[in-house]
């Protein structure tokens, strides 16, 4: 037993001077694994079993429990007091290497040493016992045993409020899961997740599922770094594969802290305060963990002010469409315009749409105001000459939504707009969800006569196979793809090869943010049809369409684009 | 345990140690495993194999469904694992290793006479392993990235 290393098969062998040594085995090999920290020691304090609970808790667990045998209980942990020869029953405190605090209790073996028994040092949330607070399908807490745990904390003696840290944590692309898989998989992978999940927190810690895949920790005695540290754990454990009825599943989790302090006395502040934090480390990204901070709160007043302005602008009529002129390259035609949303919100000015749309789309107003961009877009491009047509954007939510046949069809009957001069831009976001329905829409529309484009392609999923599955009339390249640097070599491969597969399946293939004549040029070169951006023009106002098709004539031959064969140096 | 009652479930993973280890830490690491695989996974009828290097492992766990997941999942909570890539995962009719087998495969000499006593101790014995085909790339897999290792 003296040796540092050795197998487990060393310690069975205890059990050979035993009276039954089959049954004295047992014993002992459920002593080994039971959910209890155990350590024998002899009477000159050297270690002679330790169990495999004792080494999980307290940090050990890197080594087999035999390997620990001949040492003595401080060469494990320098901070523990001496056990007293005198007492026949005696608890100690120390703590393990990570700085874990434990108390051990001591009680001397009629066969000489001591026998010790581990618990953790602070004070305890009682055990899950109560069903009213568990969560039957994870049996890890409920919200009720949050409260129960948070009160209990509370009411221990401090000066200032007690030092926890909460983390609201929420499982990212559970719902697909959920969705394609048996309700069965789904709740299998919550169990193991919940596992992992406890497996990363130290016995003190508590933690509770708050809804379908959300949970809380509330970590005790830890510092930012450390709680960090958990928060990273459990990021990298949860982003492992996971084994459900006989299937490998992958998922994510994202987490939000922050610490109860004056500002964030009570658990619902907290709690509120790590969901912000939460939402914030979704957007920024899944699969990580961000700290509550009070500028988070503002935006998210700030934002919920902009829902509730939002819905009064949709009635007030608050909102105005500029138009960007877009060009054949072929022909240098204009061709026609995109309508683009501003907000000229009454306090706070011009807002642009990447602010509030989005805003829009989660509350609803996206309809109404969808519906008044149609109207607003259709009725103006009636006072355009008949060959121009007006791309409209529509967004995923309100493209899915089931009045949004009707009111294309009620704005193009009301507007007596010939209904192949609408173009409307659909994004990759809205052919990803609901398939057929999508599919079907642009069948119905496309069948009246109106045109359909996919918008912002190349960002995203950007799939080249929608080019082939849906039957659109254009397709617009990102602008990103434009704006690179000419030197990107990638981005004009990407072009020209979206050029060619659209030339190839019959559509027209516009390029975005084209802002100089070398971006023009290389576009023309990579097979583009046509154009839009600030090279031709920014967008302008209903009013100054007229303007502009006159200084134009129509015919944007100003911008003089290259000949087909001229090279950029003989122009120079 | 009679297999022909139950499915069987395989897996095949590969995963790296996270860190620097020394050679005692390997051999620490690697005692528990063993001795953890062979305690444990008998006792719930999960058998397989497992074949390492200085940085990374390879693992073949055949059993119940169950059992094969609940140990797997173990296996996914210790955090000295990186990089846990599943290889094969699939219903089988029966197991291609009944007994635990464990053994190293790395191409550094000190390493082998290090590790040689695990892989004598569980009867490993790599040409009954090449037979298999998982194995074989899982084998394949191993060594290449050890060689990889020393390179970098």
């Amino acid at each position: 037993m003296g040796q540092k290393r050795k197998h487990n098969s060393d310690t069975i062998e205890i059990a050979t001077s035993l009276p039954s040594p089959a049954t004295a085995s047992n014993v002992l090999q459920g002593l080994l694994d039971i959910n209890v920290g155990l350590i024998a020691v002899e009477a000159d304090h050297s270690i002679i079993f330790i169990n495999t609970q004792f080494l999980s808790l307290t940090g050990l667990a890197t080594a087999q429990p035999g390997s620990f045998c001949g040492q003595t209980f401080s060469d494990l942990f320098p901070d523990a007091p001496i056990i007293a020869d005198a007492d026949t029953a005696q608890s100690a405190s120390f703590t393990d290497a990570a700085g874990r605090p434990w108390a051990i209790t001591w009680t001397r073996n009629p066969t000489g040493g001591w026998i010790g028994t581990l618990s953790p040092a602070s004070a305890q949330p009682s055990a899950l016992s109560d069903p009213g607070m568990t969560d039957d399908l994870t049996g890890l807490g409920n919200r009720v045993y949050l409260r129960h745990c948070f009160e209990r904390l509370s009411r221990q003696p401090r000066a200032g409020c007690p030092d926890v840290v909460a983390l609201y944590l929420d499982l990212d692309r559970f719902k697909p899961i959920n969705d394609t898989f048996s309700h069965a998989t789904g709740d299998g992978l919550l169990r193991k997740t919940a596992d992992r999940l406890r497996s990363s927190l130290r016995q003190e810690d508590i933690i509770a599922r708050v809804g379908g895949d959300e949970f809380v920790i509330l970590l005790t005695g830890r510092d930012d770094a450390a709680s960090e540290d958990v928060a990273r754990r459990i990021a990298k454990l949860i982003a492992r594969p996971f084994l459900v009825d006989g299937k490998q599943l992958t998922i994510g989790i994202s987490i939000g802290l922050a610490r109860l302090s004056p500002e964030a006395p009570c658990l619902d502040t907290v709690l509120q305060q790590a969901d912000i934090a939460l939402y914030e480390s979704k957007n920024a990204g899944r699969g990580g963990f961000q700290w509550f901070q009070s500028h988070m709160q503002e935006r998210l007043l700030d934002q919920q002010q902009i829902e509730n302005d939002l819905k009064k602008a949709v009635l007030l009529e608050q909102f105005e469409l500029l138009f960007q002129p877009q060009m054949l390259l072929d022909s240098t035609k204009i061709t026609g315009f995109e309508a683009l949303i501003r907000w000229h919100h009454p306090e706070r000015g011009l807002i642009t749409p990447d602010k509030f749309i989005h805003i829009a789309e989660q509350t609803g107003s996206i309809v109404p105001l969808g519906a008044w961009v149609l109207r607003k877009a259709c009725e103006t491009a009636c006072d355009w000459p008949a060959n121009l047509s007006v791309a409209v954007n529509v967004s995923p939510v309100q493209f899915e939504h089931e009045s949004f046949i009707n009111t294309v069809q009620l704005v193009l009957q009301s507007t007596n707009l010939d209904p192949s001069r609408l173009e409307l831009e659909i994004t990759e976001t809205a052919l990803l969800n609901n398939v057929d329905l999508v599919r079907a829409r642009i069948e119905e529309l496309r069948a009246q006569g109106v045109k359909i484009s996919l918008d912002d392609f190349g960002i995203g999923y950007s799939s080249l196979n929608y080019l082939r599955q849906y039957p659109f009339d254009k397709v617009k390249i990102d602008q990103s793809f434009v704006r690179e640097p000419l030197a990107d070599q990638q981005a004009s491969h990407i072009i020209g090869a979206v050029a060619q597969l659209g030339v190839a399946f019959g559509m027209n293939v516009l390029a975005e943010g084209v802002e100089t004549r070398e971006q023009l040029s290389k576009i023309r070169d990579q097979g583009c049809s046509s154009v839009q951006g600030y090279f031709l023009s920014k967008p302008i106002s209903a009013d100054a369409v007229d303007d502009f098709l006159k200084t134009t004539g129509g015919d944007a031959a100003f911008t003089t684009p290259p000949q087909e064969g001229e090279k950029e140096d003989d122009r120079q | 345990m009679t297999d022909s009652d139950q499915e069987l479930l395989r897996v095949v993973y590969f995963s790296r140690f996270d860190g620097d280890h020394s050679d005692a830490e390997m051999a620490w690491e690697i005692d528990a495993i063993l001795e953890a695989s062979q305690r444990n996974n008998a006792k719930v009828g999960v058998t397989g194999a497992l074949i390492f290097n200085a940085g990374v492992f390879g693992q073949v766990l055949e059993g119940p469904i169950d059992a094969v997941e609940e140990t797997f999942d173990r296996i996914q909570m210790d955090d000295r694992h990186d990089d846990v890539t599943i290889l094969e995962l699939g219903r089988v009719q029966e197991r291609a290793f009944t007994n635990w087998s464990m053994g190293f495969v790395g191409a550094d000499q000190m390493h082998a006479q290090l590790f040689d006593r695990i892989g004598s101790a569980t009867h490993f014995d790599i040409s009954n392993l090449t037979g298999v085909e998982i194995f074989e790339a899982l084998y394949a897999l191993t060594l290449k990235n050890e060689i990889a290792m020393r390179a970098a």
